[in-house]
């Protein structure tokens, strides 16, 4: 019987910077900057690709907030900003960098309600994250944080794993109390979230909101509002 | 003929919603580890008479002020006897209440929208002019109040360098709106930074006593921003 259900966080429950491009441009627009769009799109691409995970056993908090700082910075410079480089860069970290801006997260709409039914019903719940930081504080600034029995971060130092390895499911599962045939894994990523969770025995349920990932895994759903049905 | 309020940020227009002991205690709770409470007020001292303002004039350098912001911040969770894990506490509990990293965790007081509102629809300009060390423009989007005012001015903004009581900034402000001195007034709680500062370009001060506690330093006085529309139309 099913106890606990786990969730991914990223494009599972929420995401952020949708639209970087509008904001750059409002931000250097107010310091009467002109951007190099075509510098854009490979700017963006750098962006992002700094910021893929770092290794969460060898890993400091202020390590990773000046890794974060400087590829952000370079991202300004490589657009064409030369003047205000520290302020703009800290305008558009403070207007959509889950470190600094919380509240700027989207979470999708049926989040809130699939949480209050799976908890209304009795399940235990917990986040499996892999995730530079803790995930409490930003949990809590969206307002979901009461609703699991754990949140756990690959990054955190108490558990220094990330998925698809074993031990960030197995320290949930002694978090939350119940065992991996009890649990239901959701998450959009199949090598961390599907293959991950099937290693140590837990059900995964693979989340592919864009139907971009028909045919990977046989229990997919397209929204969380399909899960209760399946548990 | 006053055309245009100035408004002080913190305490006149918005406070933060916890109190930092709520927050270390929750936090403290989460890892098990124990805070020595009597402690914590001389600790609390010491973290807030660090974090006073750095010189507005040097280069603005986020790096630098998250690291420093950090390091103060992991001292004064030493400081309340914990050892362990002293980083990461350190870090949650700037996310859960430190304006840089957690802005949702500032509230404005209820009387600042409809305040705003009111003065918007009567014609006036609006501005803030805030010693923050930091520029002000992401965190009152985030608010949702950037699109009450003509000019958001920060004293530590690369583009305004000063702060209250020095008159530069002021006339920054005044110089951002349009208008001048004798048609703006200032409203805000800290006695040497807005009412002298304010008086000293000529632009009238109105001090905000929110708690009643600065009874007889000021002619000028009101206890709630909603007092404010009073004052302004009876000229």
């Amino acid at each position: 019987m099913i106890k606990a259900v786990f969730f991914d966080f990223y494009y599972t429950l929420g995401v952020w910077g949708q639209s970087l491009k509008p904001r750059v441009q409002e931000i250097t627009a107010g310091y009467g900057i002109e951007i190099d769009w075509e510098r854009y799109a490979a700017a963006r691409e750098n962006l992002y690709s700094d910021a893929s995970g770092s290794d969460p056993t060898a890993h400091t908090l202020l390590g990773t907030m000046q890794e974060i700082v400087e590829s952000y910075y370079e991202f300004v410079r490589e657009l064409g900003v030369q003047e205000h480089v520290g302020q703009i860069t800290w305008k558009l970290l403070q207007s959509e960098h889950s470190l600094f801006a919380a509240s700027a997260a989207t979470l999708y709409d049926d989040v809130i309600p699939t949480l209050e039914h799976l908890h209304d019903a009795g399940f235990k719940l917990a986040i499996v994250s892999n995730w530079d930081t803790p995930l409490d504080p930003l949990t809590e600034r969206l307002g979901i944080a009461d609703y699991f029995d754990a949140i756990t971060a690959s990054h955190d130092e108490r558990v220094k794993s990330a998925k698809p390895d074993p031990h960030i499911f197995n320290y949930t599962l002694a978090k939350v109390g119940v065992s991996a045939e009890e649990t239901v894994h959701v998450g959009d990523t199949y090598e961390a979230d599907i293959v991950g969770a099937r290693n140590v025995g837990i059900r995964p349920i693979l989340i592919d909101r864009d139907d971009t990932q028909a045919g990977k895994w046989d229990e997919t759903i397209q929204s969380l509002s399909e899960l209760p049905a399946l548990l | 003929m006053i055309k245009a309020v100035f408004f002080d940020f913190y305490e006149t227009l918005c406070f933060h919603r916890y109190s930092l002991e709520a927050n270390l205690e929750r936090i403290a709770n989460r890892y098990g580890v124990d805070v020595n409470w009597e402690r914590c007020k001389t600790a609390l001292e010491s973290l807030f008479a660090d974090t006073s303002a750095p010189d507005p004039t040097a280069e603005f350098s986020l790096l630098e002020l998250s690291i420093t912001v950090m390091a103060r911040e992991c001292e004064f969770i030493r400081e309340v006897g914990i050892e362990q894990h002293v980083e990461q506490i350190a870090w949650e509990l700037l996310q859960s209440g430190h304006y840089l990293f957690a802005a949702n965790s500032i509230r404005l007081y209820d009387d600042a929208v409809p305040t705003l509102q009111h003065f918007r629809g009567e014609g006036f300009k609006l501005a803030i002019v805030s010693n923050w060390d930091t520029p002000l423009e992401p965190l009152t989007e985030r608010l949702g109040i950037a699109n009450y005012f003509d000019a958001i001015v920060a004293s530590h903004d690369g583009r305004v360098r000063s702060e209250k009581p020095d008159s530069h900034i002021f006339n920054c402000a005044l110089a951002a709106v349009g208008v001048s001195a004798e048609e703006a007034v200032h409203v805000g709680d800290t006695y040497a930074a807005d009412i002298v500062g304010a008086k000293g370009v000529g632009i009238r001060p109105i001090l905000l006593d929110r708690d009643g506690t600065q009874t007889g330093k000021w002619d000028e006085t009101i206890r709630s921003l909603s007092e404010l529309s009073g004052l302004l139309s009876r000229q």
